[in-house]
């Protein structure tokens, strides 16, 4: 069976379109639907109910609209909000046909996670699901696992970042401090201090990666 | 990857620019650039999650130094404070009792009712390592404190600890005020 790996290399121009292929394929034999492009899974879904395949649909999908949540929403309860109603309304549209170009059913679920949370940022609090509930029990089911930072590794690798490196994180997004405030703030050129916060995180980042593997 | 299959991306974006997502700092059409290729792109969402999870770390995490204001929105949220009043020069074990969410040490002593600025920096007492600097301290003029907040996972750092407070006032003069702190965590 084909599978197809899934990366449209869209990015980061959209405005001059990458000559690569949209899928590369790589035959690794037979996965169930996880392995399926995204149109073939559109199509199984379309007009009866293919579980598995709507399933697949929802673990694709889960952790990416999750993420849009959170960036956009700030509240990961609300980002699990986005993600049940989000994948409710796609698979409700393909069972009913309405996804035209089933091979672009991502551009389809982007534009309805950014009318859901448009809705959402209208509302205080958490939305109340509408939709059947089995399906929105599966969306969830589907949503995969969230890494949890732990708060005292998190301490210290902090303490671990040179005073400036650590003032710059916490300006930026514990304060919500641009790049030029913070740059004004503390006598830096705006570019220098994208670069060291890059560096931070990357550092950050290496840190938990270290503390994970024991 | 997604089951079986080996994902691959032909055009990743970079650490750069996804930090520079999850600080909000690219322009609208960048920013929707970008989402349309994580949307399609399991690599790149997958790097987006590794930064994701920090930043919003750091922003659930409470700064270090905190305005009565800030303090008084934490306690209607439900936070259990307690003070530690402290005065320039003193030196004293502070117990963190583990039915306390946030220990506010109150750095008292300041006369700030010049102050132009006040910065501020907490280092370790037996190495001198600086774990908190910070050039612009938040200050209220007529409290003649600066509000240090104390959580229960800073367990991890070592417990004894400076805290100095430089007060720049309009004359151009700067106060140097030190606050020996040595925590005692509850054992949670």
């Amino acid at each position: 069976m084909a599978t197809a790996a899934r990366c449209s290399a869209a990015w980061p121009t959209r405005w001059a379109p990458d000559p690569r292929p949209r899928y590369s394929v790589r035959v690794l034999g037979d996965g169930g639907p996880d392995q399926l492009p995204d149109d073939e899974l559109v199509r199984r879904i379309e007009g009866g109910r293919d579980r598995p395949a709507e399933a697949a649909l929802c673990r694709r999908f889960a952790a990416r609209i999750r993420l849009y949540g959170l960036r956009h929403l700030r509240d990961e309860d609300r980002a699990g909000d986005l993600v049940q109603t989000v994948l409710m309304g796609v698979i409700e549209a393909c069972r009913a046909g309405r996804v035209q170009e089933a091979d672009k059913v991502d551009r389809f679920i982007l534009g309805t996670c950014r009318n859901a949370a448009a809705r959402m940022r209208e509302v205080e609090g958490r939305v109340q699901l509408t939709g059947g509930d089995e399906l929105a029990e599966m969306a969830l089911a589907e949503a995969g696992e969230v890494e949890v930072i732990d708060k005292r590794t998190l301490i210290r690798c902090l303490a671990g970042l040179e005073a400036r490196a650590a003032r710059i994180l916490a300006l930026c997004f514990q304060e919500e401090r641009s790049a030029d405030e913070i740059a004004g703030l503390l006598a830096m050129e705006p570019g220098n201090v994208r670069v060291v916060r890059h560096r931070a995180l990357a550092s950050l980042r290496r840190c938990f990666d270290r503390g994970a593997a024991g | 990857m997604i089951g079986g299959m080996i994902d691959s991306c032909a055009a990743p974006v970079s650490w750069e620019q996804l930090v520079d997502y999850w600080a909000g700092e690219l322009s609208a059409e960048v920013e929707a650039s970008l989402e349309e290729h994580l949307i399609g792109c399991a690599v790149c969402t997958a790097t987006s999650a590794r930064v994701a999870a920090l930043t919003e770390a750091l922003r659930a995490e409470i700064a270090p130094l905190l305005t009565a204001d800030a303090i008084a929105r934490l306690r209607a949220k439900g936070l259990r404070i307690a003070e530690n009043p402290m005065l320039p020069a003193e030196r004293k074990r502070v117990p963190f009792p583990a039915d306390i969410d946030l220990l506010i040490h109150r750095l008292g002593g300041l006369d700030l009712t010049r102050a132009t600025r006040v910065s501020f920096s907490l280092r370790v007492e037996e190495t001198d390592h600086v774990v908190v600097e910070i050039g612009d301290a938040p200050f209220d003029r007529d409290s003649g404190a600066i509000l240090l907040a104390c959580q229960h996972h800073f367990d991890v750092l070592p417990p004894n600890t400076v805290a100095q407070v430089r007060t720049h006032d309009e004359g151009g003069s700067v106060t140097v005020s030190e606050y020996t702190i040595l925590h005692l965590y509850a054992v949670t």
